[in-house]
């Protein structure tokens, strides 16, 4: 980030993240100018391993997911398809399908563990671990009409606001118009009455609108509320589920979401000025794909979103032009206050007559010295700043990855924003010993592990590219439900009739 | 709104409960859970927190409302887990049984007008209850309690969202209070903003916005760099518009500029707007929000209006600092079809 010489909280926490970062992609960009092809390896094995343990006993420091079961049972069990690794032997599919089984109510939906109240997150969780589970058994532990009354139920009247609300008694946000209609859309039942009877559309479009007319271009959580990835992402599938996302403002959405995803980490924050988190990768990331599939561009018949980016002047040279200039000014204001302190210093020491003057020079000599000491580090700063742009996840993409197309002018911008995302997931968020994180320096879990894979299923089903090269490609994903798209097509085919 | 007295509580439920021991819970087992072939995201817990977590299902399965199950839904929140949606539902359940008075019809109740629509939820009395105030403050410690350890559990906001509507318009000031705490500490608190922007909105009033204004002002002179504040003050200033212009508003964010209401762009708001948004890019040129908060205002100005005042912005900061990505895309926006 370049801070413009003004440090506030929100720059100082993004250069936190850049020094660490950076250092991931110095070492990244020394193997692969070494040739090492192995440099972006997705670590299959290990993240399985790490999903594996999660499902059968969890220690007492997951009490706080207590009320997350399902969830936990959908981000390992996705996370395990995606990676086409094996379920564990233990907990068995009977175990699993039993455990779901009795977190439904028998008024419909599902709660996040048993005896809880049915609430629309954990309904989606479960649900959508059953369609990757797949099979009969799994299938027909739902039911359906119970479901759909409880859905009914959790509608707000348009007139009172419309929206759904969570639980009974509990918050409407757009996450819940997202979880009943991929619940539905997965149960293959009908999306169109629930989005009636609360006025989802009209609900979710005042969730882009800041009374009346977008903002920055995002979705917030309720009408009004600040931009955000995770309920962008909730709006917009549930508007492609109803097949309406011309309701939205898209070329505002578009540009919002292209100016979220970081130049240097090449991940994507949730908000303006936040820092990147690997979830964002699927919630951010699956974007413009669902843009491209359910809104595609009128103006231009032959092109996609795939070939247009609103910010076309994030190639490495342009961004290490703007950090070095930045760099300069912004240091050279540093220098010539240094040597302004410094000139007053000397005046000082010519001037000096009697124990005042003295001690009025000492005072002048230290604050040299301390402007003097800024500007170095504000030297070292802006060294850091240009070397970390040559770094970059677009500079990396640019010097050419493993499995990528050759590096060169005709790659497709939205290749290199696809590329840029996929090595920020291969390079800074996979952790060694198995798992995947929000980002360097956090430990991971299942939630993010399960976020971070989607995400990068998705960037290599919309850009066509596999960065790592073929052992790294990952099976397609539902954008719109985010499970496996085989499972989502086996369960709609078997509740077709039921 | 009408005064409203609790009767005294009486006997044993004003001691503390006794969670643990046996003598309060004689007539109710804990339910364990139903059994499995195998261990499921089986999360392990020691022998109290299995028993408190086993009386409560035991309580709520069995619909009972009462002093024990308020207290064990207050360990439970504090001590065990403080996002058990299930237990804040029963908690309120109780309060509103317990130390609720219902009422026939909603004049009543003493709810202003407006409160009711921030949080549309359905009721689990089915009439609309009023709470004492006591019982309310009792929350409010469980909430202040619960946000110094998680600030960001979506929980302890909606039932400060229900407690603050129970409350009605004369809790703002302890609604902003709360906000401000927690904002203190994290000055992007999704949750945090959102609540402040409904208890805005459900008891708005001129000065109150004028207020948050400057409390956003503030804010910024810490960090020009806050989105949150931004993005919030972009929802006072365009409410404010609507007054201005005489158009109706919808509490949270609903209409009037989709029917055009506009200002003058020499309009004092508007101009201490551009203002802000000059300081800000002037500062730090390179931070998106404030470029982003300027085209913001165009919706409030007739078509076009501000286009040449942003881009000409844009174009002098550029020349300062030409290194700003988003002075550019500012630029090119304001000067686009």
């Amino acid at each position: 980030m370049l801070d413009d010489g003004i440090a506030s909280d929100t720059s100082r926490e993004q250069w936190a993240l850049e020094v660490r970062v950076l250092e991931l992609y110095r070492h990244l960009d020394a193997r692969l100018l070494d040739g090492d092809d192995g440099a972006l390896e997705l670590y299959r094995d290990k993240h399985a391993k790490f999903l594996r343990k999660g499902l059968g006993c969890l220690n007492a420091g997951f009490l706080g997911l207590d009320a997350s079961r399902t969830w936990l049972c959908y981000w390992i069990l996705h996370g395990l398809v995606l990676l086409e690794r094996p379920f564990p032997a233990q907990p068995d599919r009977d175990s699993i399908i039993t455990f779901l089984a009795s977190c439904q109510d028998p008024e419909g939906g599902f709660g996040g563990g048993p005896y809880q109240l049915p609430h629309l997150a954990p309904t989606y969780a479960a649900v959508a671990a059953l369609v990757t589970l797949g099979g009969p058994q799994a299938l027909s532990v739902i039911d359906r009409p119970a479901l759909m009354r409880f859905l009914l139920r959790m509608c707000i009247p348009p007139e009172q606001g419309g929206g759904m609300v969570m639980h009974d008694g509990g918050e409407v946000d757009v996450r819940g118009c997202y979880c009943a209609l991929a619940a539905c859309h997965m149960l293959n039942l009908d999306v169109q009455t629930l989005a009636d009877c609360c006025g989802m559309v009209d609900f979710i479009r005042r969730c882009q609108a800041c009374q009346g007319k977008s903002y920055e271009g995002g979705i917030g959580g309720e009408p009004g509320n600040e931009a955000h990835g995770g309920y962008t992402y909730c709006g917009l599938a549930a508007l492609c589920l109803l097949d309406r996302c011309q309701a939205l403002d898209i070329p505002s959405l578009e540009s919002w979401v292209a100016a979220l995803q970081a130049p240097f980490e090449g991940g994507y924050a949730g908000r303006t000025n936040k820092l990147v988190d690997g979830c964002y990768s699927f919630w951010q990331g699956a974007v413009l794909p669902l843009l491209d599939r359910y809104a595609p561009s009128n103006a231009r018949a032959t092109e996609t979103r795939t070939e247009q980016r609103p910010d076309q002047d994030l190639s490495p040279e342009t961004l290490a032009a703007r950090a070095l200039v930045h760099s300069l000014a912004v240091r050279l204001e540093a220098a010539e206050k240094l040597e302004a302190e410094a000139e007053a210093a000397y005046s000082s020491a010519v001037h000096a007559q009697n124990d005042a003057a003295v001690s009025n020079l000492q005072h002048a000599a230290r604050t040299a010295q301390h402007a003097s000491q800024r500007l170095r580090e504000g030297l070292d700063r802006a060294r850091s700043q240009v070397a970390a742009v040559a770094h970059g996840a677009a500079a990396l993409v640019a010097t050419g990855l493993p499995g990528a197309p050759a590096a060169g002018r005709d790659v497709a911008q939205s290749s290199v924003g696809a590329q840029s995302l996929q090595v920020w997931l291969l390079a800074a968020c996979q952790e060694l010993r198995g798992g995947m994180r929000d980002k360097p320096g956090k430990a991971p879990d299942y939630y993010h592990t399960c976020y971070c894979l989607a995400g990068l299923a998705v960037s290599q089903a919309w850009s066509g590219v596999v960065v790592g090269g073929p052992c790294n490609a990952l099976p397609t994903v539902d954008l719109r439900c985010n499970v496996r798209a085989d499972a989502l097509a086996d369960a709609r085919a078997w509740f077709s009739g039921r | 709104m009408p005064e409203i007295t609790i009767e005294e509580v009486e006997g044993d439920a004003a001691q503390a409960v006794d969670l643990l021991s046996d003598s309060h819970w004689r007539d109710l087992a804990p339910l364990p859970y139903p059994p499995l072939p195998q261990p499921v995201v089986e999360i392990d817990m020691d022998e109290e927190t299995a028993l408190l977590m086993g009386r409560f299902w035991a309580v709520k399965t069995a619909g009972e409302l009462s002093e024990r199950a308020l207290a064990l839904t207050e360990h439970i929140i504090l001590h065990i887990n403080g996002a058990h949606y299930t237990v804040w539902e029963w908690r309120w359940r109780c309060v509103l049984a317990l130390r609720g008075k219902e009422v026939g019809d909603v004049e009543e109740s003493g709810s202003p007008p407006g409160v009711a629509d921030t949080t549309p939820w359905p009721s689990a009395s089915g009439f609309p209850t009023a709470v004492p105030a006591p019982a309310l403050e009792a929350e409010r410690e469980l909430h202040a309690a619960v946000a110094a350890a998680n600030p960001k559990n979506y929980q302890l906001w909606n039932a400060r969202r229900r407690a603050a509507a129970a409350a009605g318009a004369g809790a703002l000031a302890l609604e902003l209070a709360f906000t401000g705490a927690c904002l203190a500490l994290d000055a992007k608190n999704y949750h945090a903003w959102a609540h402040r922007q409904a208890v805005v909105a459900a008891a708005w009033e001129e000065s109150v916005a004028r207020a948050e204004l400057e409390a956003t002002r503030q804010l910024l002179g810490e960090d020009p760099r806050n989105n949150s504040a931004w993005s919030y003050r972009m929802y006072l200033v365009r409410a404010l518009a609507a007054d201005l212009a005489g158009v109706g508003r919808r509490a949270g964010g609903g209409g009037p500029l989709e029917g055009g209401a506009t200002l003058d762009p020499g309009s004092p708001l508007i101009a201490i707007e551009m203002d802000l948004v000059r300081n800000a890019v002037h500062a730090v040129p390179s931070s998106q929000s404030a470029w982003a908060y300027a085209l913001g205002l165009r919706p409030l100005v007739p078509a076009g209006a501000l286009n040449q005042g942003i881009a000409a912005l844009a174009r002098q900061v550029l020349g300062a600092a030409p290194w700003s990505l988003a002075a550019l895309r500012a630029l090119r926006r304001a000067e686009g079809p």
